[in-house]
C-alpha cells in the first residue's frame, strides 16, 4: 500500500486545525474532525479497503455513503465494536480502529483472490448445478468458511441505547434542499414539524454541489436555514438520524446516532407517528457498465465532488470522467477547480447533447463524445482506461475515474408501504407511484434535478399541508443560481467489451454475464433474477446496482423497464444494530421476574427457586442439601406431621353479583347453582371445543359472592376469559369479575397436625372437624388479621389454606414456620407438593391433560351427564371423536419392574420393542414413599376399561411392565383428609 | 402497526396494548344444533382478504371489548364501536 | 448443443463456451385449452405435486397455474428450516417422509437444493420442558424418528456465542437435538421441482391468475384464468395464503384464518452459528445462511392479516430475544425484514385430500410449517389427483376431521409453534 497525501490544501468542511489519530489494519493514520472514515482513508491514499464476496476482487471506495457496496470495515471506537460498516457511514473518531473484513492475510494481498482463476465456473447459480454428489454436506463447510463480513466479538459495550416515542403533524424525511425548503415554508403554520437528516449536518447535496442560493453558497444557505428552523419552536430537527422504516397507520422507525470525538456513544430508536409525510430523500447515482469497472480508483461521479468539496480530499491525482449525462461535467469542473489534472471526460452521448461540455472545453479539458470505455487496466489501482469511439481507440492514463450513469431516486420508504415505483422514461428513473395518503414527494426523489424546480415543488407541498390548517404561514422561494445536474439519463447499455468482465453488483460479484445467463435460463421475473444471481442481496441492498441490472434484463428480454419492475423494497432502509432494537431488554428486564410477597422468608430458608411464571420454591436447602433428600423430607413432613406450602400464585378471582352462580356455572362442568355459602366445590372448565382448559375449586362466600381459584399458570387467562364472555356474550348478566390473585397470599398447612398448627394462629372461628369439615371455607380472623381459610386438599392430608392480605404474608409465613413445640412445621416446595398430589391421584392440568383431553377422559363423565343446562364446551362432548375408542383416558400406573418416567410411551398390545405403535403416555410419575412403588398417571387409549391390565412402557431403555390401576394410590377412602 | 382508538376510554392504542379476539358477530348456537352447525361455529371463519369485522380488547387500558371494521391488507381501521352500538360502516359492508 | 444435465463436468464444458449453452430451466408455454389436471399454485407444494404426478403416476397433461412468479409466496419467504421431530405419529409420518424425500431430492431433481443437516436444537429451559423433551424423545423413537437430548455442556460447545451466564433470563438445562434437521436453500426447491416437472412435460404458466371455476353438478369442468378458460378433469389447489378465496370461488369453506408470519435477516457475517436454534421460552428461532446472514423469526402476528409485510412490534420481540440468547449478536445489523401470509388451522395441522367439490383436491393449512413438508405435501396431493382417493398417510388430515373434532393438535401437545 502506498501512502501519499491526497488531502487538498484547502476546502471542505473539515476542521483542519485539529488532527485525529486512527488505525486502519494496524497502520496509524490521521484525519480531521469532520472526516468520515472513507474520506480519511482516501486522504491517506488507501486504495484497497476490502475484497468482494465471491471472486475476492480488490475493492476501493465507490460511494461516499450507505450506497457504497465496497468499503465494508470492522470498527472499534471508544464505545463499542461494529463488525461491519461502510466506511462512508463512520464519522472519524479519535483512537478509532478499523479493519478490512475480507481478504487473507490482508485485503491488499489476498490469497483467496486466486479464486478468480476459476471464475468461469463460478457464474450465477453454479452451486445449484453441482456439489450434489456425494452430498452438499461435503462442500458446505468450505463454502461457508468463505462467506460473510466481519464477526461479532465478545467485548464490553459502553454504547447507550434508548427508545423514544413521538407524534408530529409533519415528518420531513431528508434535510437537503427539498426538505429544508419545505420545512422553511411550514414555519408559522402552527404545525409541529419533525425533520430527520441522516448526515451529521443539514444541506444534503448543497454541502458538495456548487450552487448560489439567495446570493450565498449552498452550504451557507443550508446553515442559515438550519438556524432559522432551530429558532422555530414548532420545528424539531434531528441530524445523524435515518428514517429506516415506514409502517402502516403513519408509523415510522428512526435511528439517531449521537457522536463525540471518540465515536458513537448513544443510539436512539424513535417510534414516530406523523400525519403528513414529506419524502425529500433525494437520489443515489447509478454506475455505468464497462469492462473491469470495479478497479480501485473507479468511483461514482458525485462521490468525487463530495470528496473534494465536503472533505477536501482529491480522490486521484489524474482524474477521468465517464458519463452519460451532464453531471459528469460538474465533476470535471470541481476536480479542475481543486487543482487536479483532468485526463478526459468520456461521454456516451453526442457533442450536441452535452449541455455543459463547452465549459469544460474552455478550461482545456478534453471531451470525447460518442465514446465508451472498452477496457481499464491497473493492478491495485486504476492506471489507464481505453476509450473507443467510432473512428478511434484512445488509451488514457489516469488513476481515478468518476462514473455517472444517471440517478436513482430513494423511493424506499414509499416502497415499505407497498407503493410500487413507476418508471419515468424521460428521466430514466423509477419514481414513487401512488404514495399513501398524506404523503408528499419533493425534489430528487421524484427525479427533479433542477434546484429551482425543487424549491417551487417544496413551496407547493408546504401549501397543500398548510391548507389543512387554514393556510397559515407563507411560502419561501429562494432564488437559485446554479449549474443544474442536467436532465438525468436513461440507463445506457454498453456495446463494447465482454459482459463477463462487467460488474453490476460489486459486493456480490454479479456480472453482466450472470444476468445474461439468468435470462437465458428463464429467471426473468425480477425476483427470480435477484435470487438466482444474488443481485442486490448484499449489505448495500443494491442501491447502486439494481436499476443497472434490471435495465440489462429488460434489454435482454425485450421488455421495458416498466414491464420488468423492481424488486420489493423492505425495511430497514439502512441496517439497524440488533442491540439498538433490543434496547435494555436483557436479563431480568427481558422478562421481569415475579416474586412472592414472601420471597424473603423463602430465601431465609434457602429455597431453591424455579420460574413458573412466579419464582416459586422448588425445594428447600434448609431441609436437606440435596434435592431428592429434601423432597423426601418435605413429603414425610406432610404425611406424618405438618408441612407449609406457599400457594400464593394460585389464581383468585372474585365473582360477585346476583348472577354470579349462574355465570360461573356456564364455565365449569359442575353445577355451581347448588353451591351453598361456606362450601367449596372442585371442577374443571373447558374451551368450546370440549378440551379441558383449567381446573380448581370455586368457593361460595355468600349468595352473591364467589371465589374461583384457577391454576397458577392460568390465573390471568381465566380472569380474561370470564371477562370476555361477560362483555361479549352475556352483557345483561349482573356480575362483576375481580382478579385478586396478587392481593392475597395463601399459605397451605397440610398434614395430620395442620389443625393444631392453625390453632396456634388463634382463629376466631371453630376449626374442629365437625364445625369445619372438608371442602368448606371460612372468613374470620387468623393471627390477628382478617383471613379466608379454605379446608381443601391437594395432598390427600388434612389441609387448610390460609389467605391473608399480601402485606401480612411474610409475617404469617414466618409465624407459621417458627411455631414452637412438637409441631416442627417444615417448608414444602413445589416438587414435593406435586408428588404428594400424584400419590393421591389428583389432576395437574397441563401435565395430565393435553390439547385433546376432555372431562370424559378424566372420569368426570358422570358429572357431565348430570348437567341439564348448557356450559362452555358441552356441545363438543357429543361430537363423534369425544367417545371414540381412540381416546386416551387418565388412569394410574404401577411399575412392576423398573421405574416410571414422565413421557414414557405405552406400547400397543403385543409390542415390546420400538419403533412400534403406541397408545398413550405417562403424564406424571415418581417413586411414592407412601406406596413404596414407582407410580404414575397415564393417558391410555380406552384406559378406563383396562383396569388391572399389564402394559409395556417405553421410557428410553428396555420397556418396563406396569399395571393399570386406579389413579388414587394413597388413602382411596379419603379418611385422612376428612380427619 | 395496528392503531385503534378505544371507544370506551377514548385512548389511541397500539397493537402492543390490544388483544385480538377474532371475527365478530359469530353467534353461539344452542346446545341442540346439529354437529355441522356446531363445528361451523367452532372452526369456520370468513377470513376475508379486505374488510373484516372483528373483536378487540383494550387489554392494557380499560379492559373493554369492542368491535372494529378493519382492512386485513392495509390494516386501516374503518370503524370502531361498542358492543351495545351499531356500526354504520359494518352495515354498509354487510 | 444444449446441455440439459447439471454436473460439474457440464459446468466446466459450458464455461468454455461462455455459458451460452444452458437451456431455460423451464419453458414459458401458453396454456392449452384443456388438461387432465390443473394445479393452482406455483409454490413448493404445487410444483412438487406437478412433479410427482408426472413422475409417479404418468400423468402428462398437467398445467400448473401461478398468479405471480413460481416460488414467490411462502416458499420464497420462509426461514428455510426443516425437521421432522413431531409428536403425533400421523404428523411424524408425514414430516419425516418429507425430510427423507428432501434428503435425496438434489439427486432426484438434478438440482442442488443445498440441504444442510446441521442439527435442529430446541432449547430446554426448565424441568417441565425437560419432561416434555423426554416425552418427545420416547415418542419419536416409537415413531422411528431420530432425536436426542443433550445436556447443558454439549449445548455450550455447540453454541459458543450463547449466553450461559447467570444473567441469562432463561437458563438452559439442555436441548432437544434432531441431527437430521437443518436448512435448505428455499428458492432452489421451487426451481428444482419446476425444472424437473417441466422436463416431464408439465406446463408451468406464470402470471396466470385463476379468476373462477365453471362447475357442473358438484364437479369443476373448467378453470377461468386471466389467460382464458382451461378445461380439466381434476383440479389440485395448493395456494397458502389464498386458500379461503380460492375455496370460496369453488363454493366451499375452509376452517382457517390467514395471518402474517414475519422473518428477518442480519447482514452477512462469518460463520458463528452452525445449527438451527429455537427457544420455547420466546418462540424465537435463529439460523445462519450459507451466505452468512442470520435468519430469525418468531411467533405469528396474532391478528388476521394478508399484508405480507413486517411490523415493528414483532421485530422488537424477536430481536430482543435473539440478543438475550446471543448477547454479541447485538453488534449485528438487521438488514431486511418481511412477512408472509400463512393459513392457520385450529389444530395447526394441514388439510389434505378431498373437498366438497368432487374433482377438486386440496393441500393447505400448513400454518408456519409448510416449507419443511413440501415433498410430502406434493406427494399426497399428487396421489389424490391421480387416483381420486386419499393417500393413507393423508387420511388423518382430511377436511372431515373438523366435523368429528378429531384434531391433530401438535401445538397443544408440544407447547411449541411449528
Amino acid at each position: 500500500m502506498t501512502t501519499h497525501g491526497y488531502r487538498l490544501p484547502s476546502g471542505g468542511r473539515i476542521d483542519r486545525t485539529r488532527t485525529i489519530a486512527f488505525e486502519f489494519n494496524g497502520r496509524r493514520l490521521s484525519g480531521h474532525p469532520g472526516d468520515t472514515l472513507a474520506s480519511a482513508l482516501m486522504a491517506n491514499g488507501v486504495d484497497i479497503i476490502g475484497r468482494s464476496f465471491k471472486y475476492r476482487r480488490p475493492r476501493g471506495l465507490y460511494g461516499a455513503g450507505v450506497e457504497d457496496p465496497n468499503s465494508m470495515v470492522a470498527v472499534r471506537d471508544a464505545y463499542g465494536y461494529e463488525p461491519a460498516l461502510r466506511a462512508g457511514q463512520v464519522r472519524l473518531g479519535d483512537g478509532m480502529q478499523a479493519w478490512s473484513v475480507r481478504g487473507w492475510p490482508s485485503a491488499v494481498f489476498d490469497v483467496g483472490g486466486g479464486v478468480q482463476l476459476v471464475s468461469g465456473l463460478l457464474n450465477a447459480g453454479f452451486y445449484y448445478k453441482t456439489f450434489k454428489w456425494p452430498s452438499w454436506s461435503w462442500f458446505e463447510p468450505w463454502i461457508r468458511r468463505a462467506t460473510g463480513f466481519g464477526c461479532p466479538q465478545a467485548v464490553d459495550e459502553n454504547r447507550k441505547v434508548h427508545h423514544r416515542h413521538a407524534t408530529y403533524d409533519v415528518l420531513i424525511v431528508g434535510g437537503g434542499p427539498a426538505g429544508l425548503a419545505t420545512a422553511r415554508s411550514l414555519i408559522g403554520s402552527g404545525l409541529r414539524v419533525f425533520l430527520a437528516e441522516d448526515q451529521p449536518q443539514l444541506g444534503g447535496s448543497l454541502n458538495w454541489e456548487a450552487a448560489l442560493i439567495d446570493g450565498q453558497s449552498g452550504s451557507a444557505w443550508a446553515a442559515s436555514m438550519a438556524r432559522t428552523l432551530a429558532e422555530d419552536s414548532h420545528t424539531t430537527i434531528l441530524t445523524s438520524t435515518t428514517v429506516t422504516g415506514a409502517y402502516e397507520n403513519d408509523h415510522f422507525v428512526l435511528v439517531q446516532s449521537f457522536w463525540d470525538d471518540r465515536g458513537v456513544h448513544t443510539e436512539c430508536l424513535w417510534k414516530l407517528r406523523a400525519h403528513h409525510v414529506v419524502l425529500a430523500t433525494g437520489m443515489i447515482e447509478r454506475p455505468l457498465l464497462f469492462p473491469d469497472n470495479d478497479r480501485p480508483g473507479i468511483m461514482l461521479s458525485g462521490t468525487v465532488r463530495r470528496m473534494i468539496n465536503e472533505f477536501g480530499v482529491a480522490p486521484a491525482r489524474r482524474m477521468a470522467i465517464y458519463t452519460n449525462n451532464d453531471s459528469g461535467y460538474l465533476t470535471a469542473l470541481a476536480a479542475y477547480r481543486a487543482g487536479m489534472a483532468i485526463a478526459a471526460v468520456v461521454d456516451t452521448r453526442s457533442a450536441e447533447a452535452a449541455m455543459h461540455a463547452t465549459l469544460s472545453k474552455e478550461m482545456g479539458i478534453p471531451c470525447l463524445f460518442d465514446a465508451q470505455i472498452q477496457a481499464t487496466a491497473g493492478y491495485r489501482r486504476l492506471a489507464t482506461i481505453t476509450v473507443r469511439q467510432v473512428s478511434a481507440v484512445t488509451k488514457i492514463a489516469c488513476d481515478g475515474l468518476a462514473v455517472s450513469g444517471g440517478f436513482s431516486p430513494c423511493v424506499h420508504l414509499a416502497g415499505h408501504r407497498g407503493s410500487k415505483p413507476v418508471y419515468d422514461p424521460t428521466c430514466g428513473a423509477f419514481v414513487p407511484g401512488d404514495v399513501p395518503e398524506r404523503w408528499h414527494v419533493v425534489g430528487g426523489v421524484k427525479a427533479t434535478l433542477d434546484l429551482s424546480a425543487t424549491f417551487a415543488d417544496a413551496g407547493a407541498v408546504a401549501h397543500t399541508i398548510r391548507a389543512g390548517r387554514g393556510g397559515l404561514g407563507s411560502a419561501h422561494s429562494p432564488r437559485v443560481d446554479v449549474l443544474s445536474l442536467g436532465t438525468g439519463a436513461i440507463p445506457t447499455q454498453p456495446s463494447v467489451g465482454s459482459s463477463s468482465r462487467m460488474w453490476v453488483d460489486f459486493q456480490n460479484d454479479v456480472k453482466a454475464s450472470d444476468i445474461e445467463l439468468a435470462a437465458r435460463e428463464g429467471y426473468v421475473a425480477i425476483e427470480h433474477l435477484k435470487r438466482y444471481t444474488t443481485l442486490g442481496m448484499g449489505t448495500d441492498q443494491g442501491r447502486t446496482s439494481n436499476v443497472v441490472g434490471l435495465s440489462l434484463l429488460a434489454a435482454l428480454t425485450n421488455r421495458t423497464l416498466s414491464e420488468v419492475g423492481t424488486t420489493t423494497f423492505r425495511p430497514p432502509y439502512t441496517a439497524i444494530r440488533l442491540g439498538t432494537i433490543a434496547n435494555a431488554r436483557r436479563g431480568d428486564l427481558f422478562k421481569p421476574r415475579r416474586l412472592f410477597p414472601t420471597h424473603g422468608v423463602h430465601e431465609n430458608r434457602s429455597a431453591v427457586f424455579e420460574d413458573f411464571g412466579w419464582e416459586r420454591p422448588d425445594w428447600y436447602r434448609s431441609n436437606a442439601n440435596e434435592r431428592e433428600a429434601a423432597v423426601a423430607l418435605e413429603m414425610a413432613a406432610v404425611r406424618n406431621h405438618v408441612g407449609v406450602f406457599d400457594a400464593s400464585s394460585l389464581g383468585k378471582i372474585e365473582v360477585t353479583g346476583p348472577d354470579a352462580a349462574k355465570f360461573l356455572s356456564r364455565f365449569y362442568v359442575s353445577n355451581l347453582m347448588t353451591l351453598k355459602p361456606e362450601r367449596v366445590r372442585y371442577s374443571v372448565m373447558l374451551k368450546e371445543d370440549g378440551v379441558i382448559f383449567d381446573d380448581g375449586v370455586v368457593s361460595c362466600l355468600s349468595d352473591n359472592h364467589f371465589l374461583a381459584s384457577p391454576t397458577s399458570g392460568n390465573a390471568e387467562a381465566v380472569a380474561a376469559w370470564f371477562e370476555r364472555w361477560r362483555q361479549t356474550e352475556w352483557p345483561t348478566m349482573q356480575v362483576a369479575i375481580s382478579p385478586v390473585t396478587a392481593n392475597w397470599t395463601s399459605i397451605a398447612l397440610a398434614g395430620p397436625l395442620a389443625r393444631a398448627l392453625l390453632a396456634r394462629l388463634q382463629p376466631d372461628f371453630d376449626i374442629s372437624n365437625d364445625a369445619f369439615p372438608h371442602m368448606q371455607i371460612r372468613e374470620g380472623t387468623v393471627g390477628g388479621v382478617s383471613a379466608r381459610v379454605a379446608r381443601i386438599s391437594f395432598t390427600g392430608e388434612l389441609q387448610f389454606e390460609v389467605s391473608v392480605q399480601a402485606r401480612y404474608a411474610s409475617s404469617l409465613l414466618s409465624t407459621v414456620l417458627t411455631a414452637e413445640g412438637d409441631l416442627e412445621p417444615r417448608p414444602v416446595g413445589l416438587e414435593a407438593w406435586l408428588r404428594l398430589r400424584l400419590e393421591k391421584g389428583y389432576l395437574h392440568v397441563g401435565s395430565d391433560t393435553n390439547g385433546r383431553t376432555t372431562p370424559l377422559d378424566i372420569g368426570m363423565g358422570g358429572i357431565v351427564a348430570k348437567r341439564q343446562d348448557d356450559f362452555i364446551g358441552k356441545r363438543s362432548l357429543k361430537l363423534a371423536f369425544a367417545t371414540s375408542s381412540e381416546r386416551e383416558q387418565l388412569v394410574g400406573l404401577r411399575a412392576l419392574d423398573g421405574s416410571l418416567e414422565v413421557g414414557g410411551r405405552i406400547l400397543s398390545r403385543g409390542h415390546t420393542q420400538v419403533p412400534c405403535p403406541t397408545e398413550g403416555y405417562v403424564t406424571s410419575a415418581c417413586f411414592s414413599p407412601s406406596v413404596g412403588e414407582s407410580i404414575g398417571l397415564a393417558l391410555i387409549q380406552r384406559g378406563h376399561t383396562r383396569d388391572g391390565e399389564v402394559v409395556k412402557v417405553f421410557c428410553g431403555g428396555t420397556p418396563i411392565s406396569c399395571r393399570i390401576s386406579n389413579p388414587i394410590f394413597y388413602d382411596p377412602t379419603n379418611q385422612r383428609l376428612q380427619a | 402497526m395496528i392503531l385503534i382508538r378505544c371507544p370506551y376510554c377514548g385512548e389511541l392504542r397500539t397493537e402492543d396494548e390490544l388483544t385480538y379476539g377474532g371475527e365478530a358477530n359469530i353467534a353461539r348456537p344452542a346446545e341442540t344444533v346439529s354437529d355441522e352447525a356446531w363445528t361451523d361455529y367452532l372452526f369456520m371463519r370468513t377470513n376475508p382478504k379486505g374488510i373484516h369485522q372483528e373483536q378487540w380488547c383494550c387489554s392494557a387500558g380499560c379492559g373493554q371489548w369492542f368491535k372494529v371494521v378493519r382492512d386485513t391488507v392495509s390494516h386501516r381501521i374503518l370503524d370502531v364501536w361498542k358492543f351495545e352500538e351499531v356500526s354504520q360502516a359494518a352495515e354498509e359492508v354487510a | 448443443m444444449k446441455i440439459r444435465q447439471y454436473s460439474l463436468r457440464a459446468l466446466a464444458l459450458c464455461a468454455l463456451q461462455g455459458h451460452r449453452d444452458w437451456p431455460p430451466a423451464w419453458r414459458t408455454p401458453q396454456p392449452k385449452s384443456s388438461y387432465d389436471v390443473v394445479i393452482v399454485g406455483g409454490g413448493g407444494h404445487g410444483l412438487a405435486t406437478a412433479f410427482y404426478l408426472a413422475k409417479h403416476h404418468g400423468v402428462t397433461r398437467i398445467a400448473l397455474l401461478e398468479k405471480g412468479w413460481i416460488g414467490g409466496g411462502n416458499t420464497g419467504r420462509n426461514t428455510t428450516n426443516v425437521r421432522s421431530d413431531y409428536l403425533f405419529p400421523e404428523s411424524a409420518a408425514i414430516y419425516d417422509l418429507a425430510l427423507r424425500l428432501y434428503e435425496d431430492l438434489a439427486r432426484e431433481l438434478n438440482f442442488n437444493i443445498m440441504l444442510s443437516q446441521r442439527g435442529w436444537l430446541t432449547l430446554i429451559h426448565n424441568q417441565h420442558q425437560m419432561e416434555l423433551a423426554a416425552h418427545k424423545l420416547n415418542w419419536l423413537k416409537c415413531n422411528g424418528v431420530d432425536g436426542e437430548i443433550i445436556d447443558r455442556a454439549v449445548v455450550r460447545g455447540m453454541l459458543p456465542h450463547f449466553n450461559m451466564g447467570r444473567d441469562a433470563r432463561n437458563p438452559v438445562l439442555g436441548a432437544f437435538l434432531q441431527r437430521r434437521g437443518g436448512t435448505i436453500r428455499h428458492d432452489a426447491v421451487a426451481w428444482g421441482y419446476a425444472r424437473a416437472a417441466d422436463r416431464l412435460g408439465v406446463d408451468i404458466i406464470q402470471n396466470c391468475e385463476v379468476v373462477g371455476f365453471e362447475k357442473s353438478a358438484d364437479k369443476i369442468t373448467s378453470v377461468h384464468t386471466t389467460h382464458g378458460r382451461i378445461h380439466c378433469e381434476r383440479v389440485g389447489m395448493a395456494v397458502a395464503g389464498q386458500s379461503t378465496a380460492l375455496a370460496a370461488m369453488a363454493g366451499f369453506r375452509l376452517p382457517l384464518t390467514t395471518h402474517t408470519l414475519q422473518a428477518m435477516v442480519s447482514e452477512p457475517i462469518r460463520p458463528v452459528l452452525n445449527h438451527v436454534v429455537i427457544s420455547p421460552a420466546t418462540g424465537v428461532y435463529v439460523n445462519q445462511t450459507q451466505k452468512g446472514e442470520l435468519v430469525m423469526g418468531g411467533m405469528l402476528d396474532l391478528y388476521q392479516s394478508y399484508a405480507q409485510r413486517g411490523n415493528f412490534p414483532t421485530i422488537e420481540k424477536v430481536l430482543s430475544a435473539v440478543v438475550e440468547m446471543f448477547p454479541s449478536f447485538g453488534q449485528l445489523r438487521l438488514m431486511r425484514h418481511w412477512g408472509g401470509a400463512v393459513d392457520i388451522v385450529p389444530d395447526s395441522s394441514p388439510i389434505l385430500g378431498p373437498t366438497p367439490v368432487r374433482n377438486l383436491f386440496i393441500n393447505c393449512g400448513w400454518g408456519t410449517g409448510g416449507f419443511k413438508a413440501i415433498p410430502a405435501g406434493g406427494l399426497m396431493l399428487a396421489h389424490s389427483l391421480a387416483t381420486g382417493s386419499t393417500h393413507p398417510m393423508a387420511q388423518p388430515f382430511g377436511l372431515d376431521r373438523f366435523r368429528s373434532n378429531r384434531l391433530v393438535d401438535e401445538g397443544a401437545a408440544a407447547g411449541i409453534a411449528h
